[in-house]
């Protein structure tokens, strides 16, 4: 029996519905961490910054935090 | 950061400057989700001065005399690359001069309000600003009174009407 192609891109579009609203929450979700816990997230997030692009010469001053 | 910011907070009562706010994007970390940035921007307000030349060399001195030694532009104080910005118009002013008390751990600091930070992105106005000012919208609560009456003021509701236009079709 062949698939019916509307409820082949329903069930598609709710799977896409339902990963969008899942980033929306993590994002949401990310923004209401105690500031403490964000710190943490950031210092991560300068680490890998750095791996992606070293500096390049000494005035690149971009500097993990050391706390 | 606590440390730092009990090093900032003893400057002020130094004198250094009358008042302060953390800025730029470590304030935006205070409201919308975590993005990689390196300075803690400390917008200031110095003491009046008879001469019309701003020098931030006080703040440098005090510093270096506590082991924290300047290079270029920044001042590392406890691990934290800070650079002080004294306010260069009048939104940033007002901005410090309202800005929203918080805590970092115990200790009490003060922190630019996003109403203040969203107009400052819609002056300043570059692609970094425009994603940035997204996740505001999307991201956090927002006083659309006080937002309007900032945007009045600095006549930037256009631009902001413009920006909503753009990301959001309406």
């Amino acid at each position: 029996m062949a698939a019916d192609p509307e409820r082949f891109i329903q069930y598609n579009k709710n799977i896409v519905q339902k990963i969008f609203r899942k980033k929306v929450e993590y994002h949401l979700d990310q923004a209401r961490l105690p500031i403490e816990e964000k710190v943490k997230i950031l210092i991560e997030l300068q680490k890998i910054a750095l791996t992606i692009r070293p500096k390049q010469n000494e005035n690149d001053k971009r500097l993990v935090w050391q706390i | 950061m606590e440390k730092t910011i009990q090093m900032i907070v003893q400057a002020q009562n130094a004198g250094l400057f009358s008042s302060y706010a953390i800025g730029g994007g470590i304030a935006a970390l205070f409201y919308i989700e975590p993005v990689a940035t390196f300075d803690l921007d400390i917008f200031i307000i110095l003491p009046e001065s008879s001469s019309p030349l701003i020098s931030l060399s006080p703040i440098y001195s005090w510093f270096s005399d506590r082991g924290y030694k300047p290079s270029q532009e920044q001042i590392v104080i406890e691990g934290i690359a800070v650079q002080f910005i004294p306010v260069y118009n009048d939104l940033v002013r007002d901005g410090v001069l309202d800005a929203a008390e918080k805590k970092y751990g115990n200790t009490p600091t003060r922190v630019l309000k996003p109403e203040y930070l969203i107009t400052l992105m819609l002056q300043t106005y570059r692609s970094k600003d425009k994603e940035r000012l997204s996740k505001f919208l999307q991201e956090t609560t927002i006083d659309y009174p006080l937002l309007d009456s900032i945007l009045l003021k600095y006549n930037l509701k256009k631009v902001f009407e413009t920006f909503k236009e753009q990301y959001y079709g309406r």
